[in-house]
């Protein structure tokens, strides 16, 4: 019997009159006996039957909603969102390339290219690639000559290079360039609409400048060009321009020595004699304007506290007190100086006003405090003392006048030093038969070893505060020494005969 | 018998005493015995030498002859000088023997000093070469536990995917030969509770390969982000990356700037410099990374995660 309703495939949409209809037509079809159900039943059924398979279609469509709607954000927007929080501490790889010549002579009057190549090596911030040039393949020294993908392929991610050029008979014409190994590939001018950010890939020049010096300033040029180099790819000042003082100690005949106050380049290069004497001096240090030394000096006989204008290259007498005037600390704001004086029958420390020369006692007691050096923040004092038996770091906060404890590990502990942020403090600590540099966090309130195993003394801080200047006993000789605060750089500054004490880095 | 004499005062026996004595005495003085006896040796000799045989002698110029004791004794005198200037000679060599050694020792210790420099030197470029690799090697080790997590999740979604398969199959058997329409209805219920299962384990394995390629491509540009010294950790720079289908880095832009520029380009040129990326094959999963927006905070340093002991 052919039904007279034709099957529906979408029974979800029937009514249900319609299905009504439906089953009571086909309530005249089915046999009563076999099915054993009443018409109504059948009609229900099937009406369920339709909602079911309804339900089931919604349910299909909900789940597919929702499925829908958890990828939305990842359709919806073009981007994929990603968040970088953790890198590496690498040494930046870049190459200094020798400078172009172009002058009478063969040869230059001097390699800059060396120079600012090991200015950046002593900051321990850089990875130095030594560039071979061919005469197939010579080295760059324009931007346009530079294959940027040979380059990068050997893994640098900048190149520095210039020229010199001889102008007449003692001026030279200095220039450099500091370029960008990374740029994009797609060069987007910065006023395009598609340009929704800035785009500082595009110009791959970091820095470049362009000096006339004298031959006496090339070596001057040469620190310049290395600070900028350094600030374009650390964000802070380099410091290769700055300044060491210390006392030179000669041997002449039989006991006798001869005592000079020396100025010198931070490498240890172009040492110039401030004075020189026959009786000891000791104690140089830097005023916050780096125009003027104090230091201490015995030519009278007995010890006392001069200032040095380098400028004007005049002297002035500070203090000479009765017994003990010694180890002259600025204070950052360069009106005050901390000193030790003994005329109270024990070394105390002192502060001087140099405006009016009034003096106020900061330490009391009975032990002998020396050496003291002020917080960058001029609120505080670091010093030595012996109060509790064996030299010790103290600090002293000048407001509170409360004094606390900073070495609390060994047995001496002598020759402190603040960092130029104020978070640590450097000195030195013996441990067995060595003296060495260590460095205290004042927050975390760990001690770092510097060196290990070495004679060390008296340690000064970089301006930029990333590396420490100290004296060393190697082979009966007193040699000065960097080392960086990571330790991966640790250098002797070029000595001849003489030994090179109390180095004061400005 | 004693005879008497009669004493005679004879002055002839005075006379002749006296004159036998002078002689006596003058004999004695003058030594003339001694003369006689040498007279007599003389005469000994003589008959000895007249015994011998007799000597040729020829008369000699005495110029001749000093001429010759000259010569001889410049000759001498050379011999002599010239021994002692050998014995200069050999003096000198020998200080200049001992010179040498000392020097060549002296050079040796400064090479061997200079060489122990070197050694130590290369000690501790090997010992920072070697902190180096081992320090890698734990950042790989740590990226590798992270997609080794992520392969074992696959792993699991895919066992539960043929169990599901499976499932589906016996079912679906199960439906067409089921005549009953209530068990028909029941089965088909079930049958589309296993697809939504399915349809949701491939979802998840959609996005565990997200989660995988993400990890790999931050890992490729935190390897080689240098991150300023003087970086503060609480800032941060927003860059958008366009990355073509092989995952080489097309463009970087910056969106947001951190407000220190040497941030900003080392974060630029960390992306440029990971470049190629490495990317899904899944087509339904590339099409996401044509652009990333990343935003670079410096947090810490990628070992600071891992625990080297």
């Amino acid at each position: 019997m052919d039904p007279v309703v034709k099957p529906r495939d979408d029974l979800s949409r029937l009514s249900y009159r319609d299905l009504i209809a439906v089953s009571s037509e086909m309530l005249q079809w089915i046999p009563w006996s076999s099915h054993g159900m009443t018409w109504v039943e059948t009609g229900v059924f099937a009406w369920n039957d339709a909602k079911l398979k309804e339900k089931k279609t919604m349910k299909k469509h909900i789940a597919t909603l929702l499925l829908a709607l958890t990828f939305l954000p990842c359709v919806s927007s073009a981007a994929l969102n990603l968040e970088l929080t953790r890198g590496t501490n690498a040494k930046i790889p870049v190459a200094v390339l020798p400078f172009a010549w172009h002058g009478t002579q063969k040869q230059p009057p001097l390699k800059l290219s060396d120079i600012i190549q090991h200015d950046l090596y002593l900051s321990g911030r850089f990875q130095l690639a030594n560039a071979q040039g061919t005469t197939a393949k010579p080295l760059p020294n324009k931007v346009a000559d530079i294959n940027f993908a040979d380059w990068r392929k050997q893994g640098l991610n900048s190149l520095v290079l210039g020229a010199l050029q001889a102008q007449g008979d003692n001026q030279y014409q200095v220039r450099f360039s500091l370029v960008n190994l990374f740029k994009n590939k797609q060069q987007i001018a910065p006023q395009s609409s598609d340009n929704a950010g800035f785009n500082p890939q595009n110009n791959p020049v970091l820095a470049s400048n362009v000096f006339t010096v004298k031959t006496a300033q090339l070596h001057d040029a040469a620190h310049r060009i290395a600070n900028q180099v350094y600030q374009q790819l650390i964000g802070s000042p380099g410091f290769f321009t700055s300044k060491i003082a210390y006392v030179l100690v000669k041997k002449k005949t039989g006991q006798t020595r001869q005592y000079s106050l020396m100025v010198a380049n931070f490498d240890g290069s172009d040492p110039q004699t401030v004075l020189s004497s026959s009786q000891p001096i000791m104690s140089p240090a830097w005023s916050p304007d780096r125009k003027t030394l104090a230091y201490v000096s015995f030519q009278t006989g007995v010890p006392a506290i001069y200032t040095f204008d380098l400028i004007h290259e005049t002297r002035r007498l500070i203090a000479s007190y009765a017994g003990i005037n010694g180890a002259p600390a600025w204070s950052p704001d360069g009106k005050k100086l901390a000193i030790v004086l003994s005329k109270s029958s024990n070394a105390k420390i002192y502060q001087l006003d140099l405006s009016n020369g009034r003096l106020t006692q900061l330490t009391f007691g009975w032990a002998s405090d020396t050496k003291p050096s002020w917080s960058p923040d001029g609120a505080s004092l670091v010093f030595t003392s012996n109060r509790s038996g064996t030299p010790q770091i103290y600090q002293l906060n000048l407001a509170s006048k409360q004094v606390t404890k900073l070495s609390l590990r060994g047995i001496y502990n002598v020759d402190p030093a603040f960092s130029p942020d104020g978070q640590s403090v450097v000195f030195i600590h013996q441990r067995a038969t060595a003296y060495d540099v260590v460095i205290k966090n004042l927050n975390t309130k760990k001690m770092r070893y510097l060196t290990r195993g070495q004679m060390a003394d008296s340690p000064s801080f970089s301006p930029n505060g990333g590396e420490v200047i100290y004296s060393v006993l190697i082979n009966g000789q007193s040699r000065l020494a960097l080392i960086t605060l990571s330790g991966n750089v640790q250098e002797l500054l070029p000595a001849k005969s003489g030994d090179r004490v109390e180095p004061a880095w400005s | 018998m004693i005879f008497k004499r009669r004493r005679q005062h004879s002055v002839l026996s005075f006379l002749l005493s006296f004159v036998i004595h002078l002689f006596i005495i003058g004999f004695l003085l003058t030594g003339a015995g001694y003369w006689y006896h040498m007279d007599q040796a003389k005469a000994s000799a003589d008959k000895k030498a007249a015994s011998r045989p007799i000597v040729k002698a020829v008369a000699v110029n005495q110029s001749v002859v000093e001429n010759q004791i000259r010569a001889i004794k410049t000759r001498a005198k050379m011999k002599l000088e010239k021994q002692l200037a050998w014995q200069a000679h050999l003096q000198q060599m020998a200080e200049q023997a001992v010179a040498k050694k000392t020097g060549a020792e002296q050079h040796l210790a400064e090479l061997q000093k200079e060489n122990q420099q070197v050694k130590q030197l290369t000690e501790k470029m090997q010992d920072k070469a070697r902190a180096q690799l081992a320090y890698l090697r734990a950042l790989q080790a740590q990226a590798e536990a992270k997609l080794n997590m992520l392969q074992a999740q696959q792993k699991a979604i895919e066992t539960q995917n043929t169990a599901i398969s499976k499932k589906m199959l016996l079912t679906q058997k199960a439906i067409a030969n089921e005549q009953s329409s209530r068990q028909k209805a029941a089965l088909q219920a079930r049958l589309q509770k296993e697809q939504a299962k399915q349809a949701a384990l491939k979802q998840q394995q959609l996005f565990n390969q997200l989660s995988k390629y993400k990890t790999l491509i931050l890992n490729d540009i935190g390897k080689q982000w240098i991150i300023p010294p003087g970086a503060k950790k609480n800032v941060s720079c927003k860059l958008l990356v366009d990355l073509d289908a092989m995952g080489r880095v097309m463009n970087v832009k910056v969106l947001v700037s951190s407000g220190d520029p040497v941030l900003d380009r080392s974060a630029v040129t960390a992306v440029l410099k990971a470049s190629p990326l490495p990317l899904p094959k899944i087509p339904a999963l590339l099409k996401q990374f044509k652009q990333i927006e990343l935003t670079v905070k410096p947090e810490g340093l990628l070992n600071e995660e891992v625990n080297l002991s």
